[in-house]
């Protein structure tokens, strides 16, 4: 797996490639780590993103409780169809915003 | 003038009174007349129908036995013709010469000049099974007195006659007839009796008055001369055994065949119904007030009852169809834990039901039974009967272990209580799905498909037994082929073949066989389709059934023990991956597993607390269905128990647990959890269908 940040004002995009699951989920905590400071708007790249496990999904939504306590949002950007699939299946495309 | 009236009205009663005598007499001599000739007509027809099943039978396996129409010694056909009891077989080539034969004379004689010509139009009609012929003199030996039945070879070289000889009926004539007569009735009261053409002791009887046997004409009130005096065919009045009787007899196989009815049986027309009148007509004359309003009211009720007929009959129909429908089982795929084969089957019932039916079941572990049928008769009484064989094939086939006796002894169960005379083609087959030996029996069914795994296709002939329910003890002989892996197995009805379009053109064999070669995994399903639209919506006068079978052989295997820790996850992954990418699997297929192996492996890592994990991955080499098992040495841990997250919740409700196993059962198409000794063992299955997954 493969994470690369991208900060534009108060702007974050983070690039996630390969898979998500519990062997790589710690990596992805770590870059979180001190990660919301003076962010208003988080946004997730999964274009390159294989598939998605619930490890993956638990940091999401840890995120996405922070940003929402700093009156932030996160966005889930071009999730292939599996990864879309298992937003589906778990309800968090109800939480998350999906372009 | 009230006088007047009064005797008007009595002459009017008189005449109505004897007017009903007239009609109740005249209907008693027609009720006679009809039961009697329809009694001689029966009986006659069942001797016929039963020498011809006889024949058939006989013909039939003597041409799967030789295949193809061919010369044989007169020493070798008359052997044939003594083992099976027989007294002549020909065998003629399409243009009509007899090249084998067990009557020398015959040989190489031509039929075109004789009535056996007619036998010929079976190789212009191969859907035709027999033509039959009734007793006549032999066209080379005219003192030769037989019936004579042909079938044609599968491959159409030529036609088997068969000849029986009177002589030989005459002979077993006890036998043959009490089998005939077992299930005709004559009226209420009424019997059938056999003398000899010369003689005056009574050889056969109906069931209840075989008492009668060994007794003489003379003693019961008939004699020789009194019969040698009547007409065949013909009614007429004696008092047989002190009672007043009308009877008719017949000839056949050098026997007098005599249907017999006691007086009593008519009793109702010459006694009850012109007393029931004289009293009935009284009362209506006397409220003869009230009487046109009354026939007001019956002729309401009479369109009434005719409407309420129809919608019984239709009600009937709809009852057959339901019976038929739910008594199969319809849940497909039937065996999704079973890679080694899968079993599909369809019917499609006709308005007026007919009898068709298909079943399959496991027997024990690694065999598979599967069926086809189709019962004579249609309607209410053919699902009823359909119903009975379908239960006491089931229950013989998982009672009894040896296959051939279990259908003869479903056979000796369908001919007991067989009253309406009804019977069923079948063929049955038990399947070992771990080696591919197919056995099978076949009772007078068409031969099914075998569509090979390079598409070439075969016709499973085999060893053709008697239709089931016809005859007590009949045997039945087990045919064995093997199935390789990718072969797939087709059974049907003629109703497929029969099915007609506007044109009354019939869909028939090479339709089928040309869509049996080029249709894809759903056999039937596509057949089904391609026969509604040859159709063109005609509708049909029989069921349409199909069964199909792909056997696919045992499935692809591997298996592998891990240490039960965090860092060999992605280890486990990777080696599930890599035998899924050997089978084949579609990439978006093991992108679930791989989502479904991280949540299960990181579980039982979590609350098991085993030591080691062991995967086995299974792949269906046929359908596209894989299956993965976890197996730990943990204290027991059941995921299916826990209570799935509400993922309706908002964000901050949200709970982090217990999405992971909900996430499994969504992905995965069957999620099955079991403790095996001090193992957890987890299984799941994955089937890929484009649509769902595309």
């Amino acid at each position: 797996m493969n994470i690369t940040k991208t900060k534009h004002n108060d702007k974050l995009t983070i690039t996630v490639s390969g898979r998500l699951d519990t062997s790589t989920a710690p990596q992805l905590e770590t870059a979180l780590t001190n990660a919301f400071d003076g962010i208003k708007e988080m946004v997730f790249d999964f274009q390159d993103l294989e598939y998605i496990s619930s490890a993956g999904l638990r940091l999401l939504l840890s995120a996405n409780k922070k940003m929402l306590d700093a009156g932030g949002t996160v966005i889930i950007s071009k999730p292939n169809q599996i990864v879309r699939e298992v937003f589906e299946m778990t309800g968090f495309s109800d939480i998350f915003t999906i372009d | 003038m009230k006088f007047y009236k009064f005797i008007c009205v009595i002459i009017l009663y008189i005449i109505c009174v004897s007017l009903v005598w007239l009609v109740s007499v005249n209907s008693a001599a027609h009720k006679v007349e009809f039961l009697l000739s329809s009694a001689t007509q029966d009986l006659q027809e069942g001797m016929d129908t039963m020498l011809d099943s006889i024949m058939h039978y006989l013909g039939d396996s003597i041409c799967a036995l030789q295949e193809t129409a061919k010369s044989h010694t007169v020493e070798d056909m008359s052997y044939l013709a003594e083992m099976i009891q027989i007294d002549e077989i020909n065998i003629i080539t399409p243009d009509g010469t007899i090249i084998a034969s067990n009557v020398p004379v015959c040989l190489g004689e031509s039929i075109l000049d004789s009535p056996a010509k007619e036998f010929l139009e079976l190789l212009d009609n191969p859907g035709r099974i027999f033509i039959s012929q009734p007793f006549r003199h032999g066209i080379s030996n005219p003192q030769d007195y037989r019936k004579y039945l042909a079938v044609a070879y599968d491959d159409l070289s030529g036609i088997l006659q068969l000849g029986y000889d009177e002589n030989r009926l005459a002979d077993n004539f006890d036998e043959r007839f009490l089998h005939v007569i077992k299930h005709l009735r004559i009226g209420e009261n009424g019997y059938y009796l056999g003398v000899h053409e010369a003689g005056d002791k009574i050889v056969v009887a109906s069931k209840d008055q075989r008492y009668l046997t060994q007794q003489r004409l003379k003693d019961i009130g008939l004699s020789r001369k009194i019969l040698d005096r009547c007409q065949p065919s013909k009614t007429y009045t004696r008092y047989i055994r002190d009672q007043e009787c009308y009877f008719r007899y017949f000839r056949y196989a050098k026997h007098d065949l005599i249907a017999i009815v006691p007086a009593t049986e008519i009793r109702e027309f010459t006694h009850t119904i012109p007393i029931v009148a004289a009293v009935v007509l009284l009362i209506v004359f006397l409220v003869a007030g009230g009487i046109i309003t009354r026939l007001i009211t019956t002729g309401q009720h009479l369109n009434a009852m005719r409407a309420s007929e129809d919608a019984l009959r239709s009600k009937d129909l709809s009852i057959a169809k339901t019976i038929q429908l739910s008594s199969l089982p319809d849940t497909f795929p039937a065996y999704p834990d079973i890679f080694e084969f899968n079993v599909f089957a369809l019917m499609d019932p006709a308005r007026e039901v007919g009898g068709d039916f298909y079943d399959f079941f496991r027997l024990g572990t690694g065999k598979l039974f599967v069926l086809i049928a189709d019962v004579s008769g249609k309607g209410i009484s053919a699902a009823m009967f359909m119903m009975k064989a379908k239960a006491v094939i089931q229950a013989c086939l998982t009672t009894i272990s040896d296959f051939a006796d279990a259908m003869m002894q479903a056979n000796e169960r369908l001919c007991e209580y067989n009253d309406a005379e009804m019977f069923i083609t079948a063929w049955a087959a038990v399947l070992d799905y771990t080696n591919g030996e197919l056995n099978y029996i076949n009772a007078g069914h068409n031969p099914p498909y075998l569509k090979l795994r390079d598409g070439t296709l075969q016709r499973i002939k085999g060893l053709r037994g008697l239709v089931l329910a016809a005859l007590p003890k009949t045997k039945y002989r087990v045919s064995t082929i093997k199935l390789n892996p990718g072969d797939t197995l087709f059974l049907y009805t003629d109703g497929v073949t029969d099915a007609v379009n506007n044109d009354q053109e019939f869909y028939g064999i090479k339709r089928l066989e040309e869509k049996i070669c080029t249709a894809g995994q759903e056999l039937c399903t596509e057949i089904f389709h391609d026969v509604e639209k040859f159709a063109e919506g005609a509708e049909q006068s029989d069921d349409i059934t199909m069964l199909g079978l792909d056997y696919f052989g045992p499935p692809r295997t591997t298996e592998k023990t891990f240490p039960a820790v965090q860092e060999h996850i992605t280890d486990i992954t990777k080696f599930i991956e890599t035998f899924l990418n050997k089978t084949e699997c579609p990439a978006k297929l093991i992108a679930k597993f791989n989502i479904a192996t991280d949540e299960i492996v990181s579980n039982i890592i979590k609350f098991s607390e085993s030591s080691v994990i062991t995967v086995k991955v299974e792949a269906c080499s046929g359908l596209k269905v894989w299956r993965l098992t976890f197996k730990d040495k943990g204290q027991p841990w059941n995921p299916l128990l826990h209570a799935d997250p509400d993922t309706t919740l908002a964000v901050k409700e949200r709970p982090i647990g217990g999405l992971g196993i909900l996430m499994v059962k969504k992905l995965m198409d069957d999620l099955h959890y079991s403790r095996s000794g001090n193992q957890n063992v987890l299984q799941m299955r994955k089937a890929w269908t484009p649509e769902k997954n595309s």
